[in-house]
């Protein structure tokens, strides 16, 4: 499941649905908004996303992790607008059958993510 | 013929556009076009990014036409 959302993100209800009996692992990882960048203080952070294309590149790395990995799911969700501290701003769910494929892929997800998804942030002090 | 880019982030905030309209001779590639911009907004010049046509980046040779949805990428910090 992929999204762009201005919305909290409600990982509870993502847990919910995500674990099923054929898979032996669950792996995720959250991006919050710290106090503090390059030691200055943060107020804020605003994300802005450029939405139809950052989906695009969610598929193409889900593309890339099951070349790699055989995992059941990957969820990429990433908030846009304003964040106040505390608040997660990407949230990545990997399962599979077992622990060092559903850990790799949610490692690797969030690097690529990073990496090619049009997506700012920008900090507000 | 016609075009429209869309701009993001720094570029977005420079310009303060977030997207415009341009006419350009057909047979453009993204080379020609970034000079264009340069023209037009001197201060695009050194501009760190890349273009992306259709929601995919693309090489600089390649080749616009009207309908493509171009956007001028900077560098990304998402995550």
């Amino acid at each position: 499941m992929f999204s762009v959302t201005p919305n909290p993100i409600d990982i509870s209800a993502i847990l919910a649905n995500a674990i099923a009996p054929e898979n032996g692992a669950l792996a995720t990882f959250m991006g919050t908004v710290r106090n503090h960048s390059e030691g200055q203080k943060i107020k804020q952070l605003y994300y802005e996303a450029y939405a139809p294309m950052a989906l695009k590149s969610f598929e193409a790395v889900e593309k890339e992790v099951r070349a790699l990995w055989k995992i059941s799911q990957l969820s990429i969700i990433h908030r846009t607008g304003a964040l106040s501290i505390g608040e997660i701003a990407v949230f990545i769910l990997a399962t599979a059958p077992h622990r060092k494929e559903a850990l790799s892929a949610c490692s690797y997800t969030i690097d690529r993510v990073k990496e090619i998804s049009p997506i700012w942030k920008k900090e507000i002090v | 013929m016609k075009i429209k880019i869309k701009f993001f982030s720094i570029a977005k905030d420079l310009l303060d556009k977030e997207e415009i309209q341009l006419e350009v001779a057909p047979l453009h590639n993204l080379n020609q076009l970034k000079k264009e911009l340069e023209k037009i907004y001197p201060s695009f010049k050194g501009m760190p990014g890349r273009f992306a046509v259709n929601l995919s980046f693309t090489s600089n040779e390649t080749i616009i036409n009207e309908t493509d949805e171009i956007a001028w990428i900077p560098p990304v910090s998402g995550g």
